[in-house]
């Protein structure tokens, strides 16, 4: 009876915490140069690294030109990532695109109004289950970024649905 | 509170500590917050389901990253549910009693704690999630602040009731001694 009540008790805290301590390490982890990183290591293929790069840096260049053009630099770099998915694997491209959300989920400099995290993780969880939801946006299924269905931002996602 | 005290009865000694009345109150108060708080709920996101089970579907699948597939069947199974599980609590919370209202008392905690967990999980990453949770009225200017709080509340009910038991039942066996 004892354990019983114990783990009545336990239990609320217990799933308090299920939810709250990955989010506070994923808020609190990665930035920019984990991505950089990530870019150089992961992708093999020589033109797809350089279009990334590329991307990456525009969006370094947003950061340090006081966030202006900072949200359309990390739409572009998820669309440079969707191009070069067809010539990347999908471990790299996962990689890629999990630095990436972390990244941008992670950035404080330019933070406000940026929508795109939630639409990053979305992404992320779509492709790290290996399915996208039925009630995913068609958007998402076609692989161009376009206007949300609500007002959680843009929403992006691979060509190419590994399921 | 006189006829709670002066019995050699053990219950009645137990019933008749000095702030009795006040957590009697309190009690009382979370018997019948928590179920309209839950009717609220349920009704407001029947009328708008679709959006509702979205929006609830995206939170949940935000706050938890590295949720296995077998979890996120799971969300796809409960969501839905949401709003008649809410409305079958509420009707519970105002029915029930004894040891099956202490039991749903436990099921709206657990609800409340998973609730108010998301959406602090939410505010944490700093993601912009709406919620629809009380559906067209969700949109209010506020309402996000409103609806933790509110839910905040549910949690600290839901804990009395689960924890304390129900207020009315007790009054009951008191008042038929």
């Amino acid at each position: 009876m004892f354990s019983l009540k114990l783990w009545a008790c336990a239990l609320p805290v217990l799933i308090c915490a299920y939810i709250l301590v990955p989010n506070v390490v994923l808020a609190d982890s990665g930035d920019w140069d984990d991505l950089e990183a990530t870019i150089e290591n992961e992708v093999a293929s020589t033109s797809a690294q350089s279009d990334l790069l590329d991307a990456f840096d525009d969006i370094q260049t947003a950061i340090s030109g006081g966030c202006e053009g900072y949200q359309q630099a990390v739409i572009d770099f998820a669309q440079a990532l969707m191009d070069v998915s067809a010539d990347i694997t999908d471990a790299e491209f996962l990689a890629v695109d999990a630095a990436f959300a972390t990244a941008v989920n992670a950035e404080t400099t330019c933070s406000g109004g940026v929508a795109d995290p939630v639409v990053l993780l979305n992404d992320l969880k779509c492709l790290s289950t290996g399915r996208c939801y039925s009630e995913w946006p068609k958007s998402c299924y076609q692989g161009h970024i376009s206007g949300p269905p609500g007002e959680e931002g843009t929403y992006y996602c691979r060509q190419k649905v590994s399921d | 509170m006189e006829s709670l005290g002066g019995s050699p009865d053990g219950r009645h000694w137990r019933f008749s500590a000095p702030s009795s009345g006040c957590l009697d109150g309190v009690r009382l108060g979370a018997r019948f917050f928590a179920p309209t708080l839950l009717l609220a709920a349920g009704a407001a996101k029947l009328m708008s389901f679709a959006e509702s089970v979205e929006s609830g579907r995206r939170m949940l699948l935000l706050v938890l990253p590295h949720a296995h597939s077998w979890t996120l069947s799971l969300i796809d199974q409960v969501v839905p549910a949401l709003p008649f599980v809410e409305l079958a609590l509420a009707l519970g919370l105002y029915l029930a009693w004894g040891r099956v209202f202490r039991f749903i008392a436990y099921l709206t905690l657990i609800l409340a704690v998973v609730f108010v967990s998301s959406r602090a999980a939410l505010m944490v990453r700093g993601l912009p999630v709406a919620c629809r949770c009380f559906g067209p009225a969700s949109s209010l200017p506020h309402s996000d602040n409103i609806l933790l709080l509110l839910t905040g509340a549910l949690v600290l009910a839901g804990a009395i009731l689960a924890y304390g038991g129900d207020p009315l039942e007790r009054n009951g066996v008191e008042c038929s001694l």
